[in-house]
């Protein structure tokens, strides 16, 4: 499936819906689920630019289903275009994610267990782990579309809500199931609305619908060898803007830390949530 | 170090199912707020312009499962009822901000306190209005 073929699929897919609730932050997940027998559906293009390679347009569909009020499953179907070399559907990914305490508290963990069916094509960079490099992905699609790898990734959320402020860390271990070490990355995220409180008029363009923050990202090794060595890195703030007819809208410029990340790269994200069905679950 | 990641792994997936019986035996809903959250006074009392923002923010998270004015839609009750009427400002705020995750009640901690608490004012002036 190429990148022209995921945006008109998702172009049937967003009109459905009803009301947004995405976070902010692309790569750092949160303590905060979907809503309960609500579907969101969300397309995220990244673009990046590559040394030694052509620069490339990533991209996952996102469908996310509310299925209890602790539990969040999430699908994605990924594909990427490189200049010069073609499109390829890159693969998907299942994952799961469970509140396991069922109060606010101060620090409020997640446990995040995901399946991916991937090829090495994959731009996506959901997130950055072990010693993922830029370098990877100057490799000839032809080469790495036919390189698939299933890989199992658990992620512990940790997140907290202070005066206004969402902040969360998440450490990640992905594991290759045909072989190798464990991989480990990180993610944090400081997320702040623009105003905290609302006003009484139907807005638009109104603080009160902007969100922002900057996250870093990178890997940590692997279990061979752990640390920040051969290892990438990135910063990125963010911007998020909730439409009052129920559409989000996200994008963030990303800047690499090292020689060894991309210099730059640039995601947008639009979703929308679709209720499946009135009343709790 | 990989046998350590590989009981990590496992450990996820065992504690999933414990999910949701944390509070098997406290009381559930509104009933479960604590005194202290229970005596909070809500910043926006009489504040009419909070009493709008809360009306517009209900609209978009709320309304879907409790219905345009409070009136409840399928298992999601109604916020009319006598629980929710005699419930204190502080009360509300509670449940609305922890939500009950185990009977499908979403913790809106995602939203700001302010915004909460302009929810609460909302509801407030539903039961002025049912009276």
């Amino acid at each position: 499936m190429n990148s022209c073929r995921m945006l008109t699929l998702a172009a049937f897919l967003v009109p459905l819906a009803a009301h947004g609730q995405e976070r902010p932050s692309f790569v750092t997940y949160n303590h905060h689920m979907e809503e309960p027998g609500a579907l969101e559906v969300g397309l995220n293009p990244l673009f990046g630019t590559q040394r030694g390679g052509g620069s490339f347009l990533g991209a996952w569909i996102e469908l996310e289903y509310g299925v209890k009020g602790w539990w969040t499953m999430e699908v994605y179907l990924d594909g990427q275009t490189t200049r010069g070399h073609g499109s390829a559907f890159t693969g998907f990914r299942w994952e799961n994610r469970w509140r396991p305490l069922m109060l606010e508290h101060k620090v409020n963990p997640v446990l995040y267990l995901e399946y991916a069916s991937l090829n090495e094509a994959d731009k996506t960079m959901r997130e950055v782990v072990g010693h993922d490099v830029e370098a990877e992905h100057a490799e000839p699609l032809d080469v790495t579309r036919h390189e698939h790898e299933h890989e199992l990734e658990a992620k512990l959320i940790l997140s907290s809500s202070v005066k206004g402020w969402n902040l969360a860390h998440n450490w990640i271990a992905e594991k290759n199931l045909g072989g190798g070490a464990w991989e480990f990355g990180y993610a944090v995220a400081a997320t702040r609305p623009f105003t905290l409180a609302a006003t009484s008029r139907p807005c638009r363009f109104c603080a009160e619908n902007f969100a922002g923050g900057v996250e870093v990202y990178g890997g940590l090794g692997d279990t061979d060898s752990f640390g920040f060595k051969g290892t990438s890195h990135y910063v990125a703030p963010f911007v998020s803007w909730e439409l009052p007819g129920g559409t989000t809208l996200r994008l963030s410029p990303t800047f690499g830390l090292n020689g060894k990340s991309h210099r730059f790269l640039l995601r947008f994200g639009i979703a929308r949530e679709v209720a499946l069905g009135r009343g709790r679950r | 170090m990989a046998r350590v990641c590989g009981a990590t792994a496992v450990a996820l997936v065992a504690c999933a199912p414990l999910a949701g019986s944390e509070v098997a035996e406290r009381p559930s809903g509104i009933a479960a707020a604590p005194a202290s959250a229970s005596a909070l006074r809500n910043p926006y009392d009489g504040d009419r312009e909070a009493v709008g923002a809360g009306r517009k923010l209900y609209g978009a998270q709320c309304a879907r499962c409790h219905g345009e004015r409070g009136e409840g839609v399928g298992r999601a009750p109604s916020l009319l009822s006598e629980a929710v009427r005699h419930a204190s400002a502080g009360a509300l705020f509670w449940f609305l901000t922890n939500g009950d995750l185990r009977r499908g009640m979403p913790a809106w901690s995602r939203l700001s306190e302010p915004r909460r608490w302009q929810i609460v004012a909302y509801l407030r002036s539903l039961d002025q209005t049912s009276k």
